[in-house]
């Protein structure tokens, strides 16, 4: 399980983070102001920060510079669209950038990218009976090996990454199919029936109206 | 052309042409009044040449004992003549008799150039007995041309020379002049090209020198203008990016949350308290864009102002307000001025600011402390200024925030703010209310003892 601390000082802002990263199981710590993060993050070990730039002691530009000897992966997330701004987070080694008003799954998707990159994922992926082997694409149900597509597969892998949370059609085809395919919402259907009828999750993997499908437990 | 070299042109044209036409009229006058002295004298030798000549004739006769001499001995006597005469060579030649002049006292001047020898010829034709004669007379007088000649030589090399000294000092005076109008002329360039803090130097009080004060006092006068409209520029977009910062804050936390409550499987006490934070948040939102609404429209509307006493107007004020200082446990105080004073005030908006500030007061007070409402004269060199003030024995604000305190989306303490429903607004919305009015807020403050703040009323607009 992955620790990640946030850094903001609007409190109702930090509770979304933390609810939102929640769903995919995190750890989260959450802090109010940049003098007490800068402490805090010399003595605690953490597999990413989100950090707002405008905070009450230190802003986390200049909290940036100071823990980048601690090579901790960041994400800087702020109100201002400045581009000026956004080019000097980046520049400054920043690993993504956030601008509120930003959803929650877009937040999921950023981190867990950031983390990929440094390898702070893990191998394997467990729901209920189901394991997932990421690194050999492989899917076992009770132990056994069940026979997927490719499709299939990233289709699973995305409702247990996602789990609790309802992915709308067109997100599914985002994430799974790729942007520029032009494939019809219906294709999305067929394979979560079976997904369904695999993994015999008929009771977990929900339709939820008006929004898409979620895969409960 | 530039500058210097019109002068320096128009200069040397100008000395060249007069002193040609002084040399030209100067050498010729010398040369006629020479001419002129020259023929005379020679007239005057010639006439007693002449006289001489006669009177040896008529000796001559004489010594003869003849009644009239013949041509050959006319002719020798004049050889004799004038091998004895020293001074011009005279030559005797018959001539017609018409040729004789009325007037035997005149002779005919002739001067004629000779392979550039000037010769004056002096001649008169007169009767000897029967025989008629001319007897002339030719002078060398290349001297006095020469003696001109000389003059123009020796003025032409003064001119020359005088030309060139002229041309240097000229040359010296219009670069000097030019020079600094060239400075003024870079300094003015610089400025078209930004850089506005550039000044020209006043080295003279002539008039380039008033130039170059005349040039500083416009560039004093656009550097203002200049730091004055980036100093708008940029609140304008610190009040924008505020405005985007206390906007985006809320929306993402309703956007964020509302899109958990249809998406994630939630039980029903987070769903709650989900909702709970949209609603927190989306009135934060009202609250804001209200007080927002406020601020952008009081700049545009004109305050409909009534005349009205200022003791009426604090009692509504302390009406209003008693009782909500009464719900948070503080005292309100009203201390009003003794004597009567009426003031010219859109009732409504003074309202609203002392709302305000009392509002704040009471935000800022521990619970049983005093807020005093009072109003009175404040001594101001010299002049004695109308102020209501409210007071408060609360927390007190840091010395160095004071100034920061009126600006937009200032908060003093951003988390105590946003707990009280505050945007960091209603000081800004305050010093608006007041700029209407020609009134100002005056700030006083001790850290830890409370804050005063004091609405003067600046009396020329209350005369209007």
């Amino acid at each position: 399980m992955n620790k990640i601390l946030i850094v903001e000082d609007d409190k109702t802002i930090a509770k979304l983070i933390q609810a939102s990263l929640s769903i995919s199981d995190y750890e989260t710590f959450v802090l109010h102001n940049g003098d007490d993060a800068l402490l805090h993050i010399m003595e605690n070990d953490y597999d990413l920060i989100i950090l707002d730039i405008m905070l009450p002691g230190i802003d986390g530009f200049e909290l940036f510079e100071k823990i980048r000897s601690r090579n901790i992966p960041v994400i800087f997330l702020t109100a201002r669209s400045d581009v000026s701004d956004r080019v000097k987070g980046l520049k400054l080694g920043a690993d993504d950038y956030i601008l509120k008003p930003f959803e929650p799954l877009e937040l999921l998707a950023r981190v867990e990218t950031v983390l990929r990159r440094y390898q702070k994922t893990e191998n394997t992926l467990k729901f209920k009976n189901i394991v997932i082997n990421l690194q050999e694409r492989t899917a076992k149900m009770d132990g056994k090996i069940v026979d997927v597509t490719p499709l299939e597969y990233d289709l699973l892998v995305l409702f247990i990454k996602r789990k609790n949370i309802a992915l709308s059609r067109d997100t599914i085809l985002e994430t799974v199919w790729g942007i520029s395919v032009d494939i019809e919402t219906r294709t999305v259907d067929n394979h979560v029936q079976r997904l369904r009828k695999k993994f015999k999750l008929e009771n977990c993997l929900k339709t939820v109206f008006k929004v898409g499908y979620r895969l409960e437990g | 052309m530039r500058f210097w070299q019109k002068i320096f042109l128009i200069t040397l044209a100008i000395l060249l042409v007069s002193l040609n036409i002084f040399a030209y009229v100067f050498i010729e006058n010398s040369l006629s009044t020479n001419l002129d002295k020259e023929v005379q004298n020679r007239l005057n030798e010639y006439r007693l040449m002449r006289v001489s000549f006669q009177t040896n004739l008529v000796y001559q006769k004489y010594l003869l004992e003849k009644t009239s001499l013949t041509k050959d001995e006319i002719m020798g006597i004049f050889n004799d003549f004038s091998s004895t005469y020293v001074g011009s060579t005279l030559s005797f030649s018959e001539a017609d008799k018409s040729q004789i002049k009325s007037d035997l006292d005149m002779a005919d001047v002739e001067i004629h150039n000779n392979d550039g020898k000037f010769m004056l010829n002096i001649s008169s034709v007169f009767q000897v007995d029967s025989e008629v004669f001319k007897l002339s007379s030719t002078t060398d007088i290349s001297g006095i041309y020469n003696t001109a000649l000389q003059q123009i030589e020796l003025s032409r090399e003064l001119i020359l020379m005088v030309s060139l000294i002229t041309a240097i000092i000229t040359i010296i005076i219009s670069l000097a002049l030019t020079y600094r109008i060239n400075a003024l002329r870079r300094s003015t360039q610089k400025m078209s090209h930004g850089i506005f803090f550039m000044r020209a130097k006043v080295s003279s009080s002539d008039e380039i020198g008033e130039l170059a004060e005349d040039f500083n006092t416009m560039a004093d006068t656009v550097e203002s203008k200049v730091n004055e409209l980036s100093q708008i520029a940029e609140d304008r977009k610190r009040f924008i990016d505020n405005i985007a910062h206390e906007m985006k804050t809320p929306l993402t936390s309703i956007i964020g949350f509302a899109d958990l409550l249809r998406k994630a499987k939630l039980d029903n006490k987070t769903k709650v308290d989900y909702a709970d934070t949209i609603y927190r948040e989306g009135m934060h939102l009202k609250n804001v864009s209200s007080k927002l609404m406020e601020i952008i429209l009081l700049g545009k509307t004109n305050p409909s102002k009534k005349e009205i006493d200022s003791s009426d107007f604090l009692d509504e004020v302390f009406q209003s307000m008693e009782q909500i200082c009464v719900n948070s446990g503080i005292v309100l105080v009203l201390q009003k001025y003794n004597g009567k004073y009426v003031f010219n005030i859109d009732i409504e908006l003074m309202k609203s600011l002392f709302y305000n500030l009392i509002d704040n007061a009471i935000k800022a007070s521990k619970p049983q402390s005093r807020i005093i409402l009072s109003s009175g004269f404040s001594e101001d060199q010299g002049n004695k200024e109308f102020y209501i003030s409210v007071k408060d024995f609360g927390r007190g604000i840091p010395a160095e925030e004071i100034p920061k305190i009126t600006q937009p989306f200032y908060m003093l303490d951003k988390a105590r703010t946003r707990e009280h429903g505050g945007a960091g607004l209603g000081l800004a919305l305050c010093s608006e209310i007041a700029d209407l009015h020609n009134a100002s807020l005056k700030i006083e403050s001790i850290l830890g003892e409370g804050t005063e703040m004091k609405v003067i009323f600046h009396k020329e607009e209350n005369k209007q």
